[in-house]
């Protein structure tokens, strides 16, 4: 490739614009439906709230445009995960892990498992009734360095992680 | 004189009482301040003039007695690899930090500090935005060998205050540099916050001008332009001196020393501080210069260490430099100067100013014009001068900027008018994202960002295959290196 100065044959390396993302179990779409439509009540209460309490609202158009806010936000939010959810995908390669989600800005991060500091599951209740879990791969870099993978099976998550932490183990060992 | 068995417990030197006493006076006002005030502004008879003034002398007392307990109780010292500090005499506390988990430990010296002729120490771990652990007070030759033995490994036997052969400082700043150093200093941001206020102020000032100064019309210009054009004046004055007095306080008498694992760099006037910059904590160097210090040959380097925290200015490790050969004697223990000569580079897309100029230039005064027009009528119209600043500062970016990826490091020459570098060693990297937004997907470029241990590096708007080359070749260099990022 004519970008890098090196004597290196760059076109052998592991290229990451070829590899195999595997999607995030379905089942993580409802939950992430389930948790905005819990904030999406939230909001319809304070909303109404503020309607009720402040008379200001009520007198001028203020309360149409609160409304067609909440509203709006809500159903973007929706949207949005209808089309951000296809984007979700992880694969784990030889010697590093990627993460790719986002669908105004899409992002794929990856990190190196030699670079790993630790690495932890996590549930909620929510992602516990469908049998998911998150895989939490920490680096030693500053802030947004770490890598957050949702919507795993918790057998995957834990299989994973157990992956991982062999592997920085194994760097860990003298040749 | 040889080194303090430091594996034996440690106190501070009998002159730390005088710090003790003031950190010890300090906390005492933090948790008794209510009864302060009430003492303070209590009703006072007779008898109560004799109460409160014993209440004083009780809370002196108190004091005196606190501090020279605290001292007494608080002890030190090094076992198994580990650091061992416990303190307090009402609520004891042990403190135990491995040695591998300190990333650096730093020499500080307030105006006390300075008469008393004793320093702080502070010791620094991983991931934390403050100081792990302080010991308030030590002799200036204690804390070294301390700091030697907590950083560096240095052999038990070493004589202190003994060195190889008496080293030349590589850097030392003068007051004529340091001046230089402010006239230069970037003045423009502060100017324009400042200047901002004035002008938000200056219509409510016009009118108490009127009204006080009612005599004095035939005297002042009736056209608006002049009271703004001596605002601008004063406002420039004030921050020429705000940041000059900086810029003297924290760099007076910059001396830049080697030491067996890296560098020494001390600077400070009302507070002297000595920062320990030790060689394999550097994940990256960056220097830079505006365009009027590049003129004048003056540069600000940057080492960006483990664990710090770039938002937090006190932990960034900076130094100016007035000579540019000076930079290759301070980055050259990291990495040599790469030469660019026919090396292929990277550049920024053009279309970075097109997209720059309409997010954060055109949008917003499509927002904010009619909202201060709404105020100012016409003379809202001199907001366009920022959409067309921000326009012009996308293009210099965009000209300006040259990405060198090399075998061993990441190469970068960036900037507005002035201009900056940043030289990272590829196996320094912590983990690596590649973004894009909708835009950029249709036209093939994308940003990178590059983390590393000591901050970040974000590259942006370059095409898709060049981001990609520069991921993977990152990726490879730091997978299969054998050295350590720290």
């Amino acid at each position: 490739m004519p970008f890098i100065n090196t004597s290196i044959d760059t076109s052998s390396l592991p290229a990451a614009e070829d590899i195999g993302l595997q999607p995030v179990h379905r089942d993580y779409k409802k939950i992430l439906v389930m948790e905005w439509s819990f904030s999406s009540l939230f909001l319809v209460i304070v909303g109404a709230a503020l309607v009720f309490s402040i008379d200001a609202l009520r007198e001028s158009y203020g309360w149409i445009i609160l409304t067609a806010s909440i509203l709006f936000i809500i159903a973007f939010h929706f949207y949005s995960i209808q089309r951000s959810f296809p984007v979700l995908a992880y694969a784990v390669r030889d010697h590093d892990v990627a993460w790719r989600k986002g669908w105004i800005i899409r992002s794929t991060r990856i990190c190196p498992f030699n670079r790993v500091q630790n690495c932890s599951v996590q549930s909620g209740p929510l992602e516990r009734r469908f049998g998911l879990a998150s895989l939490l791969v920490y680096t030693a870099g500053t802030e947004g360095a770490d890598i957050r993978i949702n919507g795993l099976t918790q057998e995957e998550a834990d299989r994973l992680r157990y992956f991982i932490l062999a592997k920085i183990h194994k760097e860990d060992e003298p040749a | 004189m040889n080194q303090p068995d430091w594996s034996r417990p440690q106190r501070q030197p009998i002159a730390g009482l005088g710090i003790v006493f003031l950190n010890t006076f300090w906390e005492v006002i933090k948790r008794l301040w209510p009864f302060l005030i009430l003492m303070l502004i209590g009703d006072r008879d007779k008898e109560g003039v004799n109460r409160y003034e014993l209440l004083a002398l009780f809370f002196l007392l108190f004091t005196i007695i606190s501090a020279i307990l605290n001292f007494i109780y608080f002890k030190f010292h090094i076992e198994d690899d580990k650091l061992v500090i416990k303190k307090g005499w009402f609520k004891k506390e042990t403190k135990v930090i491995p040695l591998n988990k300190i990333q650096t430990v730093n020499i500080e010296q307030g105006p006390l500090h300075q008469v008393l002729n004793i320093v702080k120490l502070s010791i620094d771990t991983a991931g934390s935005q403050k100081a792990e652990a302080t010991i308030d007070a030590l002799h200036k030759h204690m804390a070294e060998a301390l700091r030697q033995q907590l950083v560096a490994e240095v052999p038990v036997d070493t004589e202190i205050g003994i060195q190889p052969e008496p080293a030349l400082p590589l850097v030392k700043l003068h007051a004529k540099d340091l001046l230089k150093l402010s006239i230069s200093a970037n003045h423009l941001e502060a100017f324009f916050i400042l200047l901002s206020f004035g002008i938000g102020l200056y219509d409510n000032l016009k009118d108490i001008n009127n009204n006080l100064f009612s005599g004095m019309q035939d005297v002042i210009p009736e056209s608006s332009l002049m009271p703004i054009l001596m605002l601008m004046v004063l406002v420039l004055l004030v921050t020429i001196l705000f940041s000059t007095t900086r810029i003297f306080l924290r760099f007076w008498d910059l001396t830049v020393m080697r030491t067996p694992t890296g560098f020494s760099i001390q600077s400070g006037l009302t507070n002297i501080r000595n920062r320990l910059v030790s060689l394999p904590k550097i994940q990256f160097i960056s220097w830079k210069s505006n365009w009027i210090r590049k003129l004048m040959g003056l540069w600000m380097l940057q080492y960006h260490v483990a664990g710090g925290d770039e938002l937090k200015n006190k932990l960034t490790v900076q130094v100016p430099i007035t000579r540019y050969h000076d930079i290759p004697v301070l980055s050259g223990d990291y990495h040599s100067l790469p030469s660019t000569v026919d090396q292929i580079f990277v550049r920024m897309h053009r279309s970075f100013i097109y997209r720059r100029l309409l997010a954060m230039g055109i949008l917003p005064s499509l927002l904010i014009i009619p909202l201060l027009w709404w105020i100012w009528n016409e003379t809202a119209l001199f907001y366009l001068i920022v959409p067309f600043a921000i326009g012009i500062i996308a293009w210099c970016s965009q000209r300006k900027f040259r990405l060198w990826a090399m075998d061993d490091v990441l190469y970068i020459k960036k900037g507005i008018l002035g201009e900056e570098r940043i030289l990272m060693k590829w196996y320094k990297l912590q983990s690596v994202q590649l973004s894009q937004s909708i835009y950029q997907r249709k036209k093939g470029l994308a940003n990178l960002t590059l983390h590393t241990a000591g901050g970040r590096i974000t590259i942006y708007y370059i095409p898709l295959p060049a981001a990609y080359a520069i991921l993977n070749f990152s990726l490879y260099k730091t997978e299969t290196s054998k050295e350590t990022w720290q």
